[in-house]
């Protein structure tokens, strides 16, 4: 047959890396979109990684150079109002922020994730009333629990993840069991079922591979979503210890000496946030539009 | 012998019985609704009849303990419809045929990918180093259904259902599948199920069929009696139906007028009397039983009674 | 040839994504005859639904017309702007596809879907009038008038395929083009179907393009017929000859390989492999890697269509030799 002797197969292709990177190969621009967006995040999460060899100078130090100057020569992001070096700021600044979407994310994926599978696949009247609960915490406002969460119990990394992750996991518990629903009902399941397989290898081996494409694309968003969150408590200051670089408190800053004419602080800072909410919604994205048609 | 008897609000199948013999492709003809699926998977053992019995090789099935059903999940296998839908889009075809091995045999041998490779070379999928790896959207609808067909053989089922396996098959590829099951019944003494709405396809593959409307039998029969001289209404309609390729043969047909009744709602009496051509006053009140006209030539019709 | 109502020269269709494309239709040259039954023939990837769409003007991207022309009563169709392509849907050219439900509104009563449907190409047309024809028309169908107040889920299958068949008589139109109208229905529903429509085209006086893979379907209702695959034209004859001696390998291969409950213990020829992949088709002739004939050249040239017989043509070099060593 003609189709048999046009293609070869290696043993090596059936690993959970090669099938998560397979949608990087082939056509269609979510591969552009995809590569794009792993550049960007790349670039910023190895940034934020080895900050403390790549900044130029120390971004806590005060007077370094004179006070909102303008980038220049020594200053390529320029100098906030107390005379900090705004490249190194930009440098470090992103720590805290990614350290935050991490948690957050790990939370979810621990949480959400095995909720939301457990629960579509025995069905019934508990999984009608989970659904029920996690559509009221849907409805509400990321930013206002983390406002609440933080105000009450104070900020750290886990506290500040946690608000976001609450916030979350109804749309990981919504996407897994859309999948789980529709996917139980195949046929191919059934089939599993039939030659004896028990629940937990119908779960690990017939239904969470087909459910990890729709969890990628919610990663990517909750990773975007986290960042903008996280920069925006730091913006209304119930961020971080001031003196600590941060995008978002460097946005507050921003906005306030641009009256001063210093637009440099607030581009770089909210370019900085903007970009590395970007770069996850591109992987998300790409990954979205690969692994779709993939199937017509 | 299966037989079985009503289900619950929804008379899927109701007051089916018949008897399959070893080594016979036997097959459940109908159109939508008439229980046929149903009745297949109740024979394979993943639906609970109502009320009822299926017996396989003398022993009833719906009263077997755990391990006992294990060991008959290794006797009955299915091939299913879809070959996409019916095959984990996530694993190779490796690693699909050798599923049920995985959980339902003992020998390690069998599990070997050896034992899998000769599987697809039997099914055709040759050479079978080339498909081992693949996933199934780089395989052809065909190609699919043979994979399907092999992972139903890897156990060594005696019994296989086989749920309309050509219909969502190219057509100039279904001959291959239904060589496919025929070659496989001849070389493992298989007992087939062929549960299919087409007629030719039944007439092909069958040496008995049962035909069945709205969850009853209508008639069964060997294939050739039944062809030759179909006795009920709706066998006949059923026959004068089907679209001949051959133009030579084009005539006015009779066909009944209406549409097939709800489930839930089904005609009382005779189910297919509201359509019938050669209704009369019994029909409409008393069901009519399954009796043999013929030796073993069956039929539900008050015609002959 | 003057009297042609439909005429397709050298169709070809792409259909484009990302950096690859599928010809889907290549090349396809066909004609119709008023009041004719035009069968088109072919499995998954003939091309035979995308020349439907194409006469109907509905191609659209990543579907791509890149060549040819598509006469109708003297028109070509390609050429209209898509206000005049609209005029023409409905009134002159009506199609039918595989599935009535997604076609039709569920919450608007049938009597409406008839009235909109009128009033979308005359509006003009009283509303009485309107439902007067629709009533006139489903009638005509076996579905009484008392049901144009009705609502499609209260239709069972056959029925709302009828009415869809009834929208496209509505405004008259002198073709038809219906795409697998019977795929999804029941054996015996789909004969009734069938018969009514042999009966309303001479009603009505229509021509009707009828496509299917189901050789049994075609062989009842087609004066002529045209087997298609890969998107290229195999074969066109009449049905009485395509049957009898087909003159393309895969029409044959096709035949022989079909059961047929009249033909007592017919052996079936399987054919080996499968449809080409659209976006990888084989070289030259895309049926050669299958043909039992096939020789070096099948697989180097496409073969064109050459004339076997009256009204007949088919794509295949066997032919060509055949009448080289005859001359």
């Amino acid at each position: 047959m003609k189709t048999a002797q046009q293609t070869r197969s290696k043993p090596e292709t059936h690993s959970v890396a090669s099938r998560l990177l397979a949608p990087l190969i082939g056509k269609g621009y979510g591969r552009e979109l995809m590569l794009v967006g792993i550049g960007i995040t790349v670039f910023i999460a190895g940034m934020s990684v080895l900050a403390p060899y790549v900044a130029p100078r120390n971004p806590t130090l005060i007077g370094l150079g004179l006070p909102n100057s303008p980038p220049s020569a020594a200053f390529p992001f320029g100098t906030d109002q107390y005379g900090r070096d705004m490249l190194s700021r930009i440098i470090w600044g992103g720590r805290f922020i990614l350290l935050v979407a991490v948690a957050a994310v790990a939370i979810c994926l621990m949480i959400g994730l095995p909720i939301g599978l457990a629960s579509a696949y025995k069905g019934g009247n508990v999984d009608r009333l989970i659904a029920l609960c996690m559509d009221s915490i849907y409805a509400f406002p990321s930013l206002v629990l983390a406002v609440m969460i933080v105000s009450v119990f104070g900020v750290t990394i886990i506290n500040e993840a946690l608000a976001i992750a609450v916030i979350y996991i109804p749309s990981y518990f919504r996407v897994v069991r859309s999948q789980v629903l529709s996917i139980k009902e195949m046929p191919y399941v059934d089939a599993a079922k039939s030659v004896g397989a028990g629940t937990l290898s119908v779960l690990w081996k017939y239904i969470w591979p087909n459910v990890i494409p729709s969890v990628v694309v919610v990663v990517g968003m909750n990773f975007a979503d986290s960042i903008l969150t996280t920069a925006g408590l730091d913006f209304i200051g119930l961020g971080l210890p001031v003196t600590l670089p941060d995008w978002g408190i460097d946005l507050t800053y921003g906005r306030q000496s641009l009256p001063l004419g210093v637009w440099w602080t607030i581009l770089f800072s909210g370019g900085m946030i903007l970009l590395a909410a970007l770069g996850f919604s591109l992987i998300s994205e790409g990954y979205a539009e690969r692994t779709n048609p993939k199937l017509r | 012998m299966f037989s079985r008897t009503p289900a619950e609000t929804v008379h899927a199948v109701d007051g089916v019985t018949f008897n399959v013999e070893r080594g016979d492709v036997f097959g459940l003809v109908g159109e939508s609704g008439s229980g046929k699926t149903t009745t297949g998977r109740v024979t394979a053992g993943l639906v609970t009849p109502t009320e009822g019995h299926v017996t396989f090789d003398g022993v009833e099935i719906f009263s077997m303990g755990k391990s006992e059903l294990r060991k008959l999940r290794k006797r009955i296998q299915l091939v299913y419809q879809d070959p996409l839908s019916s095959l984990n889009p996530k694993m190779t075809i490796g690693d699909a045929v050798s599923e049920p091995l995985r959980y339902l045999s003992d020998e390690p041998a069998l599990k070997s990918r050896d034992h899998v490779s000769e599987l697809l070379e039997r099914v055709g999928l040759s050479p079978a180093d080339s498909f081992y790896y693949r996933y199934p959207h780089q395989l052809s609808g065909g190609q699919r259904q043979r994979v399907v067909i092999a992972r139903a053989l890897s156990i060594g089922p005696e019994y296989l259902v086989a749920d309309e396996p050509v219909a969502m098959v190219d057509v100039s590829v279904r001959a291959q599948i239904m060589d496919l099951l025929l070659t496989m019944q001849r070389e493992l003494n298989l007992t087939i199920l062929l549960i299919t709405h087409d007629l030719a396809v039944a007439k092909y593959m069958c040496n008995k069929i049962a035909v069945m409307y709205l969850g009853k039998i209508m008639e069964y029969a060997k294939t050739e009696d039944l062809f030759r001289n179909p006795l009920h209404p709706y066998t006949q309609a059923l026959l004068a139906a089907v679209p001949i390729p051959d133009p030579k043969k084009r005539s006015v047909k009779k066909i009944p007028s209406g549409e097939i009744p709800s489930a839930l709602n089904p005609p009382t009496g005779c189910v297919f009397h509201p359509r019938c051509p050669r209704v009369f006053g019994k029909c409409s009140i008393e069901v009519p039983p399954l009796l043999e006209h013929e030796p073993g030539h069956y039929v539900a019709c008050h015609l002959y009674s | 040839m003057l009297d042609q109502l439909l005429q397709v020269d050298s169709l070809s269709v792409e259909y484009r994504t990302g950096n690859t494309y599928a010809r889907a239709v290549q090349d396809v040259s066909l004609n119709l005859k008023p009041g004719e039954t035009l069968g088109v023939v072919g499995e998954s990837g003939s091309g035979k639904s995308t020349l439907g769409l194409a006469v109907m003007g509905l191609i659209r991207p990543p579907g791509y017309v890149t060549q040819g022309k598509i006469d109708f009563d003297g028109t070509n169709l390609l050429t209209l702007a898509p206000e005049q392509l609209r005029e023409l849907r409905g009134r002159k050219i009506a199609m039918i596809f595989q599935d009535p439900m997604t076609s039709l509104n569920p919450v608007k009563k049938i009597g409406d879907h008839f009235v909109e449907y009128i009033h979308a190409h005359d509006s003009h047309v009283s509303e009485q009038n309107a439902k007067a024809k629709a009533k006139t028309v489903l009638e005509d169908l076996g579905i009484p008038g008392s049901r144009l107040d009705d609502y499609p889920h209260q239709f069972s299958g056959g029925m709302r395929q009828r009415v869809m068949i009834g929208l496209a008589l509505a405004l008259n139109p002198s073709l038809i083009i219906a795409d697998e109208p019977t795929t999804a229905l029941d054996v015996i529903v789909e004969a009734q179907i069938l018969q009514q429509l042999a009966s309303l085209k001479s009603k009505y006086s229509l021509s009707l393009i009828l496509i299917t893979h189901n050789m049994g379907v075609v062989a009842e209702m087609a004066d002529r017929v045209a087997v298609m695959y890969a998107g290229r034209l195999a074969e066109v004859a009449p049905a009485t000859s395509i049957f009898e001696t087909p003159k393309h390998p895969y029409t044959e291969a096709l035949l022989e390989s079909i059961p047929n409950i009249l033909a007592s213990d017919k052996v079936l020829k399987t054919i080996p492999g499968s449809p080409p992949d659209l976006t990888d088709p084989p070289s030259g002739c895309p049926f050669h890697p299958r043909c039992r004939y096939a020789f070096e050249r099948c697989g180097k040239e496409t073969p064109m269509p050459v004339i076997t017989g009256y009204e007949s043509e088919a794509a295949c070099f066997r032919l060509e030799e055949e009448r080289v060593r005859h001359s």
